[in-house]
């Protein structure tokens, strides 16, 4: 959804002035996300390539192991994972993105951004575990090195994806978007791994109620709030940088930091102990 | 950014040692992960005292019972158990003590649970154990 770009830095009582033609929306224009001239679409193919094996191998392993639990897990995901893609893409009325570019977004967040936070992700943790030992990696791992890592990864996706496409991302909502679906990618490949833990833990006796009950937890009641927001809200920040040019160039800055951050700490809440206290009803403990 | 973040982190964590000793720390929280090394986790019950083993490997203590996790043996199943009970477990076996020998591979992980204590103790703890190899976790 592309909304007319509002005429700011204005005085109050000032004559209103028409926006710069750098500043406005190409309503109409659709690019492609198949750039071979441009350097970062290899980049972006590259880093998808590598990660996609890591992830069809981690794939394979859960599948000769669980299959039922793993063929029912994807089953349930895409009925969720479709009609969230489509309601995004509906409301998007204005400027309907181009699918190449959708479908680069949920790529990035289901194999590059997986991938790479697999190998990070882990790195992390052990290195938190030598230096703090291991309640404190209990504690706080999860809730330090999940949003730090995962959305610094989603973000460098987004970043790509502007620098292949400059000209689709030319108002906040489209930030919004390859950012939700750049989490939502991320969500519905890491969800498998969750679905199958449970799984795993009972030795495969039963493949199907743990998948059901994280399905329910996981996406059902918070998959909205989880990363599709998150990336979102940092997709937001972005696009206020590279699209509000009529801004200063420090606003702009501040605005993207803040929502990056605003990104971070939706998912620090959500991973941190504190959360788990609170909803037990033991605040502060 | 992407090379800071990736790579940064598999450089700290390999320029680290690990801990000689970061413990005995106790487990607060039963049900929340121990790292063991590999990306490999397990959640002690209430309890235990983790501590880490080296770079791969945690040992988990619980009154006399002792547990051993290691994810740093090399080769297959065969090869990770022959290597083990005849570099670690024969020379120190003893008869006054019992233990329970458990390896798998898991989504391509080869884990080892080293469970002994004194004799007659090791039952108590049997429960525990088994929840701890059955709820083992590869990140």
């Amino acid at each position: 959804m592309a909304l007319p770009v509002p005429l700011t830095n204005q005085q109050p009582g000032a004559p209103p002035r028409a926006p710069t033609p750098g500043t406005m929306p190409r309503w109409g224009y659709q690019a492609s996300f198949v750039q071979p001239r441009q350097p970062a679409f290899w980049l972006f193919v590259i880093i998808v390539a590598i990660t996609a094996l890591l992830i069809l191998g981690e794939q394979a392993r859960i599948l000769s192991a669980f299959p039922v639990a793993w063929l029912f897990s994807w089953l349930l995901l895409a009925i969720w994972v479709v009609p969230v893609v489509l309601v995004i893409y509906v409301l998007d009325q204005f400027e309907r993105e181009p699918v190449s570019i959708m479908v680069a977004a949920f790529l990035w967040g289901a194999v590059a951004a997986t991938g790479l936070a697999l190998v990070t992700d882990t790195a992390w943790f052990e290195i938190l575990f030598k230096l703090f030992g291991a309640t404190f990696v209990q504690t706080w791992g999860p809730a330090l090195i999940g949003p730090t890592v995962e959305e610094t990864l989603k973000y460098a996706g987004l970043v790509l994806i502007y620098l292949v496409a400059r000209s689709e991302i030319d108002d906040l909502f489209d930030g919004f978007i390859y950012g939700a679906l750049i989490g939502l990618g991320f969500a519905t490949v890491e969800n498998v791994g969750y679905f199958i833990r449970p799984v795993v833990a009972l030795g495969g006796a039963d493949q199907l109620g743990p998948v059901v009950q994280l399905y329910l937890l996981r996406v059902i009641f918070s998959g909205f709030y989880m990363h599709v927001l998150w990336t979102g809200l940092t997709g937001v920040g972005l696009a206020y940088f590279v699209s509000r040019t009529d801004q200063p160039r420090q606003r702009r800055m501040l605005v993207a930091i803040a929502l990056f951050a605003a990104g971070v700490i939706s998912h620090f809440v959500w991973n941190s102990p504190l959360l788990t206290d609170l909803l037990r009803g033991n605040p502060g403990s | 950014m992407l090379l800071a973040v990736v790579f940064g982190s598999q450089i700290i964590n390999a320029a680290l040692p690990a801990p000689r000793s970061v413990g005995p720390l106790p487990v607060a929280q039963p049900g929340t992960a121990v790292p063991v090394g590999n990306g490999v986790f397990v959640y002690p019950p209430s309890g235990w005292v983790a501590q880490a083993a080296g770079p791969a490997a945690v040992r988990l203590t619980k009154g006399s019972v002792e547990l051993y996790v290691r994810t740093d043996l090399p080769g297959d199943l065969t090869t990770m158990l022959d290597t083990y009970v005849r570099q670690v477990l024969e020379p120190a076996a003893s008869q006054v003590m019992e233990g329970q020998l458990t390896a798998f591979v898991l989504l391509g992980r080869p884990i080892l649970f080293d469970a002994w204590a004194i004799q007659g103790q090791l039952s108590a703890a049997a429960n525990e154990l088994d929840r701890m190899i059955a709820t083992v976790e590869v990140r």
